[in-house]
């Protein structure tokens, strides 16, 4: 595993990512409800773990994009980040995939426009991109190398 | 060995941690909040009509529910679809308040009344028009709002539609 390349960049896509997750997890923190509407519309969890998501998963946001913003636990907080945007890129695939006609969900719980479709997934693949590429250098950095 | 050294157990740890703070931060402050949500709530879905007020969630309700609701006229039926979908078929007696720009009809919503059922319904099983208006009017102070999820795409396969406008139902 290399050493980390560009360290500019590597700081940059942190700040980015961990600003963007504590943005979208303040919306949610506000509104439970609306949030489990949200998640409850793409159909795939039964209604306790909605509840129980909905109550969780924004604070997951936060406290992510708080580590990040913060560089502190960075390899835990990517390695989440990359793992919650692989679930949503899942999530979004699949309601394209069974026509819903829903909204994302992603940064506010009212986003009478924000459709989950192809440009979310875009999105999302991004901030997976992004936050692997942050992980694996965050790890190499602080890893002996090998040999 | 190579898998352990792209999972280091000092990432995984701090994965676990942080996701252990943000449930314990989650419950404690979904318990805190005046809106919060029932966490491990029984799934509805019976077949009698339970008519307890909904705090903070939409009850979903089916065809059978519906009718009975109608027949009892205890129901007051709204589509959330766009404009010209409601002038091209909508459920008998419907009021028109779309989800997109309701809040320039928020002196109409507000003369809703609260003692009726409000069951909000859009084009059926893809779409949450009805899901997300059902929100707004739960923040709006509404305790009886339902979402008949089937919408138009089940609701015409038994029943006719109503065409144009609806007179004097307000």
């Amino acid at each position: 595993m290399n050493r980390i390349k560009f360290p500019r960049i590597a700081a940059l896509l942190r700040l980015g990512l961990g600003a963007l997750f504590i943005y979208a997890s303040l919306g949610k923190i506000m509104d439970p409800a609306g949030f489990a509407l949200s998640i409850d519309n793409y159909r795939m969890l039964p209604e306790f773990l909605v509840a129980l998501m909905a109550a969780v998963l924004p604070w997951l946001e936060l406290l992510c994009g708080l580590a990040l913003v913060f560089n502190c636990w960075t390899p835990g907080a990517s390695l989440l980040i990359f793992a919650m945007n692989a679930i949503f890129i899942i999530a979004i695939a699949s309601a394209m995939a069974r026509g819903l006609d829903i909204s994302c969900g992603c940064f506010s719980t009212s986003e009478a426009g924000s459709r989950a479709g192809l440009a979310h997934l875009v999105e999302d693949l991004f901030f997976l991109a992004a936050a692997g590429y942050l992980y694996l250098s965050s790890i190499a950095s602080l890893q002996p190398p090998q040999r | 060995m190579q898998f352990s050294r792209y999972l280091p157990a000092f990432a995984l740890r701090q994965a676990l941690i942080l996701t252990l703070a943000a449930l314990v931060l989650g419950l404690a402050a979904n318990q805190l909040n005046p809106r919060g949500i029932a966490i491990g709530a029984a799934p509805t879905g019976a077949a009698a009509w339970d008519d307890s007020p909904t705090p903070v969630y939409p009850r979903p309700i089916t065809l059978d529910q519906l009718q009975g609701l109608m027949q009892r006229r205890a129901a007051l039926l709204i589509d959330a679809r766009s404009r010209e979908e409601y002038l091209d078929g909508h459920l008998p007696g419907a009021l028109h308040i779309p989800f997109e720009g309701w809040f320039e009809q928020i002196d109409r919503v507000r003369a809703l009344p609260h003692e009726r059922w409000l069951v909000l319904y859009c084009s059926g099983g893809t779409c949450d028009l009805a899901d997300l208006l059902a929100g707004e009017l739960i923040r709006e102070g509404f305790e009886k709002v339902a979402v008949y999820r089937g919408g138009i795409a089940e609701y015409r396969l038994a029943n006719p539609l109503k065409r144009g406008e609806e007179a004097g139902r307000e």
